[in-house]
């Protein structure tokens, strides 16, 4: 051989390694923007092991050092990743389990699901949510086929890698994307009655609201009281004033029903914020006086009687088809309102689409509505349910029977997504309201049905 | 034993097209003649010379073919003037080294003119790839600049054309030893065959039978000093990428690879590119041409500097007991020739 032959190639395990090296980086980079995000949203964090050991990153100083930090890691090849610390550190609550598997199959979908959801290797999910003020949770407890993360727990957070090459976590729906809210009323009462969660007396968590059933049966004869709850305010503080004032001249004068109701109102920001309990309290204690010359409330008009002569299931004598388009109408600018955009853009339900947790009302993918387009939601046929669901099909309280009937009904409303619209209006009205809830489960639907239309029209 | 002293000829490589490397040597060059310094840039990128583009030449009078060919005595009768003061140009030719396919004689009377030539910098812009040429004139030049950038692809090629100089200088200094040739030729091998795997092995494998192979290998890499710059970074992690170049030279080729810094993504450059008018550079302080600035300084003190080495023996190796190398370390530009 001479030198002029000599030819040189890289070998397969140093192109491995540059390789390895680069998806290291990239790696390193995106937990690095990740936790500025979870930064953001008031998360304590850690950089672990596989083994779970904190491996001294201090979040709590600049970004320039704890950035600097992560950097010199990456460079050690230690597999790690990025965790957030659960519990009151962080106001988390995490629930980690398979869907189907141990004490999530006999709970409901919305009672088990939260807003904010990660998703890991073998199907595992991780469901984020609010851990309320006031609460004590024990930092890791395995209950029926469930693993339930509190106060000292580092719960790894996407795109962190599982070890061994297991895959990495990432987020079904981002805290990003739906912050995390309190945990349903079934999930919490099952969380209190294993003593995983003990509550401090007199703070929120210490406090169950009545169901959202419970005070539309109060509320749905009070038109007055529907409009409130739906008519923006400037701020949050004169929303929930408007809403107790008219509640209160309604004649709802149980301070546990006025907080209850307070607590649901769709367009406050009480279950998003913890230091607005206090608040409500007050509140709903000494709701604030209407000014003289108020109408009186008006009686014998339900909500089910704005429906009126456009629907003809409806047997409300007095119902007025205005009361029922002002309804809808009202809902189509809270959206836009909420939204910050007109119709041709993004849609989000209301915020007690999926509660704070307090109750099953307002089932239904919301999460899946809530990313698609008004076009995308009336152009028939639709798109497929981001979920890959079928809503009617997999809802709660439905038989595939009673769901078929809106088959043979009509043709316009069929897309998986208008279907949740439809047990939206559904679970949340037709099937609560007094006047309503004793028909026929396919008349229910058909109603809601028809309330999907409307909305969608105005 | 002699200094590797006031380097003047500096080589740009990096193996992969399209990073950067013309317009990274023009934007070096005037950041060198804005410090007062006397400045000759030579477009060796063979497979598309387009440096005299860069700085508005559109037909060069003459290049480096005329004196390849020798239409044209001396070197510096190929220097043509620029718009920015203080740099003068000479110009490639597409593949004329290949068509005229030079010897070594013809190389080192080409790279011997280039130091003679009558400036405080000469900067040689190779082209993409690794062939002999490019290879010879990096491994000739005593300033070593490779760039990259955090492109996988990049990163790839960069450290391959390290790898392939390093094994061209090893390969030429044992040009006449058949069998250590079969020995480089072959590393990497399967390891079941008792192949060193990095250069390394391929030291501890020799140092006790084979002193003098020994101590010829540490002479190369003793003199083999490399320079990184990433270009086109926009956050500090693309800047982190010259890292994986230097993890992999050092496990692979006990190569130190130094940071001579980091080139951001700058529109301005996009601009004098396109507008192939290097007064864009020269007037618009855009944070690439700051960053540049610093690198142009940095340059100016390691030219200064006087050493024998660039590393030692201990350093190249991390352990002291080796034994040293039993002949005077000799200029490495010069024991291929």
């Amino acid at each position: 051989m001479s030198s002029k032959d000599f030819t040189i190639k890289l070998g397969q395990d140093e192109i491995s390694r540059i390789l390895g090296l680069k998806e290291d980086l990239d790696y390193w980079e995106i937990l690095e923007d990740a936790a500025r995000g979870y930064l953001r949203l008031g998360w304590s964090l850690a950089v672990v092991d596989m083994q779970g050991k904190d491996l001294g990153v201090d979040f709590q100083q600049s970004p320039d050092v704890w950035s600097r930090a992560m950097a010199e890691l990456s460079w050690q090849e230690v597999p790690a990743g990025l965790a957030v610390r659960t519990g009151n550190a962080s106001h988390l609550l995490v629930v980690e389990g398979c869907r189907g598997e141990g004490e999530l199959s006999r709970m409901d979908r919305e009672a088990w699901q939260a807003e904010t959801i990660a998703q890991g290797p073998l199907g595992r999910e991780r469901h984020f949510y609010a851990l309320p003020e006031g609460s004590d949770i024990a930092a890791v407890s395995q209950v029926q086929g469930m693993t339930v993360y509190g106060d000292g727990a580092l719960v790894l957070a996407p795109p962190s890698r599982e070890p061994e090459n297991r895959g990495a976590w990432r987020w079904l729906v981002s805290p990003q994307e739906r912050p995390p809210r309190y945990p349903g009323l079934q999930m919490w009462r099952f969380l209190r009655e294993q003593k995983l969660i003990q509550t401090r007396p007199g703070s929120p968590a210490d406090w169950e609201p009545p169901f959202w059933e419970e005070i539309y049966r109060v509320i749905s004869s009070h038109p007055r009281i529907l409009q409130a709850l739906l008519a923006p305010a400037a701020s949050p503080e004169d929303y929930y004033r408007e809403v107790a004032q008219t509640a209160w001249a309604a004649g709802l004068q149980d301070p546990g029903i006025m907080l209850g109701l307070l607590w649901h109102a769709p367009l406050g920001d009480a279950q998003r914020r913890p230091e607005r309990w206090e608040y409500l309290q007050q509140l709903a204690a000494d709701p604030p006086q209407p000014p003289e010359g108020t109408p009186a409330p008006e009686d014998g008009q339900s909500a089910a009687g704005l429906l009126g002569a456009d629907f003809p299931l409806c047997h409300q004598p007095n119902s007025s088809p205005e009361m029922w388009r002002w309804f809808f109408q009202m809902m189509a600018e809270m959206v836009a309102r909420l939204t910050g955009e007109s119709r041709g853009d993004k849609v989000l339900l209301p915020p007690w689409a999926q509660p704070g947790g307090h109750g099953p009302a307002f089932g239904g993918s919301a999460p899946g509505l809530s990313t698609l387009s008004w076009a995308e939601i009336i152009r028939t046929p639709g798109p497929a349910h981001p979920l890959g669901l079928d809503p009617l099909k997999s809802a709660p309280g439905l038989t595939e029977g009673q769901s078929d009937v809106l088959n043979t009904n009509n043709s316009l409303l069929m897309a998986p997504c208008q279907q949740e619209l439809i047990y939206f209006f559904w679970k949340n009205y037709i099937s609560i309201d007094p006047e309503w809830a004793g028909l026929p489960v396919n008349q229910q639907l058909t109603l809601a049905h028809r309330m999907a239309q409307d909305f969608l029209r105005h | 034993m002699q200094e590797i002293s006031r380097i003047k000829l500096w080589s740009i490589g990096g193996g992969k097209g399209g990073i950067g490397k013309s317009i990274f040597t023009l934007g070096l060059g005037i950041c060198l003649s804005r410090l007062g310094k006397k400045v000759i840039l030579i477009d060796a990128d063979l497979g598309g010379a387009n440096l005299h583009t860069l700085m508005g030449v559109h037909y060069p009078p003459v290049t480096l073919e005329d004196f390849l060919l020798k239409k044209v005595e001396r070197l510096e009768d190929l220097i043509i003037p620029t718009e920015v003061e203080g740099i003068g140009l000479i110009c490639g030719a597409d593949d004329v080294l290949g068509a005229a396919n030079p010897t070594f004689a013809q190389k080192i009377r080409l790279l011997k003119q280039m130091e003679g030539l009558n400036a405080h910098f000469v900067l040689l812009d190779l082209g993409a790839g690794t062939s002999f040429n490019f290879l010879d004139f990096f491994n000739y030049s005593p300033g070593k600049i490779i760039l990259a950038t955090n492109q996988a692809t990049a990163l790839q090629n960069a450290y391959g054309f390290i790898k392939s100089a390093l094994y061209r200088q090893l390969s030429r200094q044992f040009s006449r030893n058949g069998e250590m040739l079969e020995l480089l030729f072959q590393m990497g091998g399967k390891p079941e065959d008792g192949l060193p795997q990095s250069i390394r092995e391929l030291l501890t494998s020799l140092r006790d039978d084979f002193p003098e192979e020994y101590a010829q290998v540490v002479r190369v890499m003793a003199y083999m000093r490399v320079w990184l710059v990433v270009n086109m970074v926009k956050n500090t992690r693309d800047g982190n990428c010259a890292r994986i170049i230097q993890e992999v030279c050092r496990d692979f080729l006990s190569l130190k690879i130094d940071i001579l810094g980091h080139l951001p993504y700058d529109a301005a450059v996009e601009a004098a590119i396109n507008n192939t008018n290097p007064l864009l550079l020269t007037q618009k302080r855009g944070i690439a041409m700051a960053a540049l600035q610093g690198i142009a300084a940095k340059i100016m003190k390691e030219s200064r500097l006087p050493r024998t080495a660039w590393v030692t023996e201990e350093e190249l190796m991390d352990q002291k007991e080796l034994p040293a190398p039993s002949e005077e370390v000799a200029y490495p530009g010069y024991y291929f020739w």
